[in-house]
């Protein structure tokens, strides 16, 4: 039960496990003794024979002190390794992470922008810069034994250094609304061969390029588009796109438009700047920033597609 | 009706919805609270079986995701506030408060009766809020309302804000009226460390009500100013803070948290000398650490933030602050067990209610040292390892102990006993369904398992399959339990004055008490719990 995932996670688990000893200890000792004492002095008859004991000074001064030391103890460990779980070293490799309904997008130094998924290397110390661009969310790697609210005021980081290679959960544990239980994710461990073929073409080894549509379908699901549009034209928290491209919309306050690709790119991007009649303004996060600009007339050139004929 | 004794009237009578809307006896009003509380606790109950219905298997059952979230609201909203909070001090503590000091009735009767009906106001606001306008979506906010979301979801967070502020006022007026009634309605010989101790920790948990209550009213007032002048408080888009929100939010609803758990310590505290026929072991120490226990919930809050981006230093005084709360819980539960020893102990119903207390309620505080832990709250924060350990305290912490001191008072509120193995049964459906319910949430809440989640990953599958199963073992007992105490209220044996031979105030006058409670002032000489003291 002792995570290898990161050498801080590891030193966690020993606190749990010294915390769920003392609980365990704690838990049979008083209850063993509520147990015996139950059976021990059951009652026998009405002339049963019946201690007075009011109470023993000395007991009550034995059962505050022990638990007062133990709880300190208890603290303490649990603050020195939180110190650490909670401080990044100096040199860490930094991320900037955006959280929105109802997924994450992680940009890197080298200027990718990927949604859904986060990739590190192995045995870097890695840091994420943290920050909402509406509700508050929190980022939850249970592995790693991290985690921190990503609020829309101010920037909130973690940081940890994974030791193996792998793929782990990431998991938004403050609630967010409709899809929060979908606002999932994996961290990609990848040793330092993988991580420089990722840095320079985006892909994992053996992963094919994608063509603009499937590449503009995965970013629908990854960035949560698909948890507000449907694709078969029932109306989510958002309209539908099925035969979007085309259609004539009226937008709050009567104005009609057309939808062709610069109503979408403007849609994605400022979306408060025209709201589809019936619908309420300010549920679409802006990705204003957080798709490149292929991402988007990928994104165009699916949602193209996406036709009843 | 017509009895022998024409002095006698039990306080019952008369009938009629005029004689008890407009009564402002204490025990009337202790009944009616009794009823709507229960009311609410049904339909919150019935909420939670839909989520755990809904959490049988991962995807959609019965409810898509916003309908799930909207059921968890509706559960936490109502049990909180609708049900747990005016919880035992307004039943059992209006009921016996009085008759335990030997009092008439509380020092303003009239208050008190304002206090339900603000408490019916306040209901209903919240009610009608969580569903809002026809047409509009049901609020699904969580009970916690956290900002910005619950100002960015279609329903307004105002509304509730005020329900739970109007209900706020009913807890003022219940928490004075019981702390100068404590203070100036005392039988004569009633001194302080007479008292029982359930009146020691109504005493705590209305300082609680009386200090904590004010602070939603505050942040209903900025919440309306920043909605009606823009001014920005939680609102990051104005330039405000959300955390300022949630720092709100738990100042008052941490100490709200011993407002639920001190009366039902207190309810314990009764029930295990009379079934043990022994003192109280170590009556100052209990009654002094739920003084201290009020004291230091208003300095913890803090823990529910911990990895909400609050300073690194405010987390490290504020875990140190929680630990604190430890010891006077800790003293409790060990003077509890103590009171059994060398006891003549009777294991009947209310007996085992107080003693199935005791053990969920080591787990409800043991659970809680990792939390308080910051290095282990990390992990475990909004996990169900945290909704478990919280549902240990709540449910089985206060709703053990109401449902035990409903069995206990049975008797004195209605005159009739209920049946003792059916009581019994619904001790042991509801121990093994409850535990069956939350085991399996610490588990796999330590396995990573976020809360208020829809849907779930196949890798949580097992351990949901089993909570929810014990959840409707659960419910199955309440409709045991109370089923067993309505029957009692038409068909039961008619109950003595005091079958259980216990030396406290209530117990010394008919069952049901006389309107007037006693016949004249008693005159107390000896502290309540002198059993035992014969043999020595
Ligand atoms: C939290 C829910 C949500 C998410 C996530 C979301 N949207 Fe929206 N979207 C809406 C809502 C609500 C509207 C309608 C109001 C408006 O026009 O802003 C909308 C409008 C649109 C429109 C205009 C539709 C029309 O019928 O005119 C487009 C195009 C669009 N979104 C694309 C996207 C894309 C692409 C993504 C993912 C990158 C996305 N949305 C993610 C909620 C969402
Ligand atoms: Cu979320
Ligand atoms: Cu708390």
């Amino acid at each position: 039960m002792i995570s290898d995932a990161t050498e801080v996670a590891a030193r966690v688990d020993l606190v749990q496990i010294f915390i769920f000893l003392m609980m365990a200890f704690w838990f049979i000792a008083c209850n063993a003794v509520l147990v015996y004492f139950m059976l021990r002095y059951r009652r026998k008859g009405p002339d049963d024979e019946v201690s007075d004991i009011k109470g023993s000074h000395m007991l009550e001064v034995v059962w505050t002190v022990i638990p007062i030391i133990l709880v300190f103890i208890i603290f303490y460990v649990g603050a020195n390794v939180w110190k650490d779980l909670r401080t990044p070293p100096e040199d860490a490799y930094e991320i900037s992470v955006t959280a929105q309904k109802w997924s994450w997008s992680f940009k890197y130094d080298h200027g990718a922008i990927k949604g859904g998924d986060l990739f590190v290397p192995q045995g870097v110390p890695v840091k994420l810069n943290m920050i909402s661009n509406d509700v508050i969310h929190s980022f939850f790697v249970p592995e790693f034994r991290v985690k921190e609210d990503v609020v829309p005021s101010m920037y909130t980081n973690v940081w940890f250094q994974a030791e193996h290679a792998g793929v782990y959960n990431i998991f938004c544990t403050e609630y967010c609304g409709k899809d929060h239980s979908h606002m999932l994710g994996k961290v990609h461990v990848l040793d330092p061969d993988t991580w420089e073929h990722w840095v320079n073409t985006g892909l994992m080894p053996g992963e094919k390029q994608l063509t603009p549509v499937e590449a503009g379908e995965a970013l629908f699901v990854e960035r949560g588009c698909k948890g507000c549009h449907s694709i078969d034209g029932t109306k989510l928290v958002g309209p539908s796109v099925l035969d979007l491209m085309g259609r004539e919309e009226i937008l709050e306050g009567g104005e009609r438009v057309t939808v062709d690709d610069n109503y979408i790119m403007d849609s994605i991007k400022y979306p408060d700047r025209q709201i589809v009649a019936g619908y309420p303004k300010g549920q679409m996060p802006s990705f204003d920033g957080q798709l490149t600009n292929e991402d988007i007339s990928n994104i165009i050139t699916y949602l193209k597609t996406i036709s009843s004929e | 009706m017509s009895h022998e004794n024409t002095e006698y009237r039990p306080y019952l009578e008369p009938k009629g919805f005029y004689a008890w809307f407009w009564t402002v006896d204490h025990k009337r009003i202790g009944l009616m609270y009794l009823y709507a509380i229960l009311f609410f606790f049904l339909l919150a109950g019935l909420c939670a079986l839909g989520v755990r219905a809904e959490l049988f298997y991962p995807k959609t059952q019965f409810v898509d995701h916003h309908g799930y979230n909207v059921l968890f609201t509706l559960h936490g909203t109502m049990m909180v506030f609708l049900f747990i909070v005016p919880g035992i001090p307004a039943t059992l503590g209006n009921f016996l408060l009085p008759l335990m000091i030997g009092a008439k009735d509380v020092a303003f009767p009239r208050l008190n009766i304002l206090s339900f009906w603000v408490y019916l106001l306040g209901a209903a606001v919240v009610v009608f809020s969580l569903i809002g306008p026809p047409g509009s979506a049901w609020l699904d906010t969580g009970w916690t309302f956290y900002t910005p979301y619950s100002i960015d979801s279609s329903t307004g967070v105002i509304p509730v804000t005020l329900g739970a502020f109007i209900l706020g006022f009913a807890s003022i007026l219940t928490g004075m009226n019981f702390i100068v009634t404590i203070h100036k309605m005392r039988a004569p010989g009633m001194t302080w460390h007479r008292m029982p101790l359930f009146v020691w920790s109504l005493y705590s948990s209305s300082l609680i009500q009386v200090l904590a209550t004010p602070v939603v009213a505050i942040t209903l007032g900025l919440l309306i100013m920043e909605r009606m002048l823009g001014i920005g408080f939680f609102d990051a888009g104005l330039g405000g803070d959300p955390i300022l929100f949630e720092n709100m939010f738990w100042f008052y609803s941490h100490p709200v948290v011993y407002i639920m758990i001190l009366p039902a310590m207190g309810v314990v505290a009764e029930i295990l000398p009379v079934f043990a026929k022994k003192p109280i072991f170590g009556y100052r120490a209990i009654a002094y650490s739920s003084l201290a226990i009020a004291l230091v919930s208003f300095f913890v809050w803090g823990h529910h933030l911990f990895v909400s981006g609050m300073s690194e230093w405010s987390r490290w005084i504020f875990s140190l602050l929680t630990f604190a709360v430890a010891i006077p819980t800790a003293i409790k539960v060990f003077n509890w067990i103590g009171t059994l020893y060398k006891g003549s102990v009777l294991l009947d119903s209310p007996m085992l209610y107080a003693c199935g207390f005791i053990f969920l309620f080591t787990i409800a505080g043991l659970t809680g040292l990792p939390l308080a832990t910051l290095a282990t709250d990390v992990h475990l924060h909004d996990t169900y390892f945290v909704v478990a350990h919280f549902h240990y305290t709540m449910q089985g912490g206060t709703v053990v102990a109401l449902v035990g001191g409903l069995h206990f008072w049975w008797p004195k509120m209605y005159g009739r006993m209920y049946n003792e193995t059916i009581a019994k049964v619904g001790f042991w459906t509801l121990f093994v369904g409850f535990n069956a319910t939350f085991i399996p949430q610490f588990v796999m809440g330590y396995q990573g398992m976020p809360r208020r989640y829809a849907d779930y990953l196949g890798e949580f599958h097992d351990m949901h399959f089993l909570s929810s199963v014990g959840s409707m073992v659960n419910g199955l007992a309440y409709f045991l339990i109370f089923g067993n105490l309505i029957w009692a209220v038409y068909k039961g044996k008619r109950a003595a004055a005091n079958p259980y031979n216990s030396l406290s105030l209530e117990w010394q006058t008919p069952s049901p008490p006389p309107l007037t409670n006693f016949d004249e002032v008693p005159t107390v000489t000896d502290w309540t719990y002198g059993y035992g003291s014969k043999q020595a």
